[in-house]
């Protein structure tokens, strides 16, 4: 130990440099300065990083200005029209997307790229189907979507987009951070974020009609989803049972919808309990524990196609005394009905209505 | 015949002395065996259903033979204290104990204070094999156990093979300590991103590798627990036969050699069995953090570096702490689960911190 602690502290050693050299430099640096002058006075480096400081800073005030008067005519254009205001069908039309960006179409849009499997469900319920060129991966209904050029969902490319040459352009929740980067490229960007519930999907209907041009087809399939939901909401007001209480169930490790997601919102609507009740995070993970202590009276399987069925239920352990397995009312239920914000989201309302009131939808 | 004379005292001697070692090494494993019992109890008697911690131990009594407390309780609380419940904290039990065995193992055959199952890229080998069994399709689904600790074992000895390849040192066969770790460290974060690579390109099917990677134990179950118990235990022999030599490892490799050890066969085995229960564990409850790196420590601060000790006492601490664990995660944000690794590192990591701290005015 002793041997080896004295090599460790010396390094090795290396040649010092001359201290006067080191002055020699500097002298003739500060002569080298003084000579030229005229050349380094204007362009030293210092000087120069001053200047690339100082352009980028404008560049900043400059973007920050635009923004702010973005912000600004945004919050004017919305105080006299809201999104999915649909005063008459002519164009220019003006309205102002989730970000609170204004958007212009000059003329319906023709050439439309779609980042929302929502949205491309919307564009084609309302005839605007060959007015769409490219959608995401996960825009698969209906089956003419297959036809469709493809778009990244969750990383998409800006040059992929310019490539396609569209005049609109629609992103959701999942593109929010991209969203700028495409109207910074030029892109005619609407950001339509998922809606929190039925009531913001009829809103978009009414929009992408009104962007399209489809006004009458739009509003027609708008009134006739608003006529199917209050239909329900009324046979529901109906009945004089207790509220059933539900597990949505995501994954067999149950993951499910807080109250606060737009199943949550419709399960509310629905008069149901939902067993996630009281969770803090919008898709929590509940403990079986505290599921089987909730008892629900009816669990909905969205994971069915993962292989989860009434008989894998009743198999878990614990569960066998639960009411839903106990009166059989463990149901398959197609996620696509119900998570997207679409035209089919009334079937599902309509689907978990009758599945939750069996007495009451025959 | 004066022999025999002589021998009868110093064969006394001895046996007092065996049984004084015994009792010293056996002491702090009843210690953490009663531990471990405490735990369990109080375990069982907290969850989301609010059940009088008297009503669940007289359940339990229930259950004993020739016990009759008449008690009568909901069926709703019978299923959750035993069907609940009890697979739930056995398998935080054998995933902490797998845990902190195997790190423990490590420790010693890598003379390193820092190896363990998470820093040696172990876990993440393991947890990229048990992802390839979910996608692959000879997986039978995600509550099945099928060929998932197999796979996780295969990942598990690929990243100790290269860890301990990439480090070993020219001549002798020892392991550089700074290269281990860099290794792992590495092999760690090329694993961890082959899984998340096939988590983003295999779309949906992938969705359980999601679950299982997060880890936990919401979903314990008995036949699970039992089927991956005797991969537990075959590992966890073959690394406790070597106990005796894991304390001779210690020294140089040379001078272990030089006891008659033969040490590359050996490291190779207990490597081998480590990775066996190391791996078991995350097949079991995914990757949990920490409990390997911090039990054996918190056990060799507190009972000294007996490694016939250190093992025994780290089954117990892993098991206590993990059930500890489960507790906070299931109960902390109820009706929600908190991810069981979550609370094993911000529990875990002040509490090794804070034995650190004391070590060392210890030392001072």
């Amino acid at each position: 130990m002793t041997r080896h602690t004295p090599h460790c502290q010396s390094p090795p050693k290396l040649p010092r440099p001359p201290r006067e050299g080191v002055f020699k430099y500097l002298r003739a640096r500060d002569a080298r300065i003084q000579k030229d002058s005229a050349v380094l006075a204007r362009f030293p480096l210092s000087r120069l990083l001053t200047l690339g400081l100082l352009i980028l800073a404008a560049t900043a005030l400059i973007a920050a200005a635009c923004s702010d008067d973005d912000d600004d005519s945004a919050s004017q254009a919305q105080s006299d029209q809201t999104v999915g205001s649909t005063a008459d069908a002519a164009f220019p039309f003006t309205f102002t997307d989730s970000a609170d960006v204004e958007v212009t179409l000059q003329a319906p849009a023709r050439r439309i790229v779609s980042y929302s499997p929502g949205a491309t469900e919307i564009l084609f319920a309302i005839g605007a189907g060959d007015q769409v060129i490219a959608a995401d991966e996960f825009s698969d209904f209906p089956a003419a979507t297959k036809a469709l050029e493809r778009v990244a969902y969750s990383d998409p490319d800006p040059e992929r987009a310019l490539t396609l040459d569209p005049d609109f352009l629609i992103m959701t929740s999942r593109q929010v951070e991209q969203a700028p980067q495409f109207r910074r490229a030029g892109l005619n960007v609407a950001l339509l974020l998922e809606p929190e519930s039925l009531d913001g999907v009829i809103e978009n209907i009414r929009l992408l009609g009104r962007v399209t041009g489809n006004v009458d087809q739009a509003n027609a399939l708008a009134d006739d989803m608003r006529t199917r939901i209050d239909a329900v909401i009324a046979t529901i007001s109906g009945s004089d049972d207790a509220a059933p209480v539900v597990l949505y169930e995501l994954t067999n490790d149950l993951y499910t919808a807080g109250p606060d997601t737009f199943i949550g919102g419709m399960l509310t609507l629905l008069g149901a309990r939902n067993v996630a009740q009281g969770a803090t995070s919008p898709f929590p993970q509940l403990t079986a524990e505290a599921v089987i202590d909730a008892d629900p009276n009816v669990v909905l399987l969205t994971d069915a196609e993962f292989g989860e069925s009434f008989e894998t239920v009743a198999a878990r352990p614990g569960w066998s005394g639960v009411s839903a397995v106990v009166d059989q009312r463990v149901f398959p239920l197609d996620p696509d009905l119900v998570n997207r914000p679409g035209p089919r989201i009334v079937d599902g309302f309509e689907t978990m209505a009758a599945l939750l009131y069996p007495d009451l939808f025959e | 015949m004066t022999r025999t004379g002589a021998t009868a005292p110093w064969r006394a001697i001895r046996l007092r002395a065996a049984v004084a070692a015994a009792t010293r090494s056996l002491r702090p494993a009843g210690a953490g065996a009663i531990l471990l019992l405490a735990v369990a109890l109080l375990a069982l008697t907290i969850g989301a259903a609010d059940i009088p911690a008297g009503t669940v131990l007289k359940m339990l009594l229930d259950k004993l033979p020739f016990v009759e407390t008449g008690t009568t309780v909901p069926d709703t609380w019978d299923r959750i204290v035993f069907e609940i419940r009890l697979p739930r904290i056995a398998a935080a039990a054998c995933v902490g104990a797998a845990l902190a065995y195997s790190g423990a193992a490590y420790q010693g055959v890598f003379r390193n204070p820092l190896a363990g199952p998470f820093l040696l890229g172990i876990a993440s080998g393991a947890g990229l094999g048990a992802a390839i069994a979910i996608v692959s399709p000879l997986a039978i689904n995600s509550y099945g156990f099928g060929w998932v600790p197999v796979f996780a074992f295969v990942g598990a000895l690929i990243a100790v093979s290269l860890a301990y390849f990439l480090a070993r040192t020219g001549s002798g066969g020892g392991v550089s300590s700074t290269t281990l770790i860099l290794a792992g460290v590495a092999l760690s974060a090329i694993f961890s991103a082959i899984t998340s690579f096939i988590l983003l390109s295999g779309g949906e099917q992938t969705r359980p590798i999601f679950s299982f990677l997060f880890g936990g134990f919401n979903t314990a179950n008995w036949p699970r627990i039992l089927a991956g118990l005797p991969y537990l235990v075959v590992g966890g022999l073959g690394v406790a036969v070597h106990a005796r030599v894991l304390n001779v490892l210690q020294l140089d490799d040379e001078q272990a050699a030089q006891l008659g050890v033969n040490v590359t066969r050996t490291k190779l085995i207990i490597l081998t069995s480590a990775s066996l229960v190391a791996a078991t564990a995350v097949a079991m409850a995914g990757i949990i953090g920490f409990v390997g790196l911090i039990v054996p420590h918190a056990v060799r601060l507190v009972f000294g570096v007996d490694y016939r000790r250190l093992l025994l006492v780290s089954i117990f601490g892993g098991a206590s702490f993990v059930i500890l664990a489960d507790i906070i995660s299931r109960t902390l944000l109820d009706p929600q689960e908190i991810p069981v690794g979550i609370v094993t590192a911000i529990v875990g990591g002040p509490f090794f911190l804070y034995l650190l701290a004391s070590r060392r005015v210890d030392h001072a």
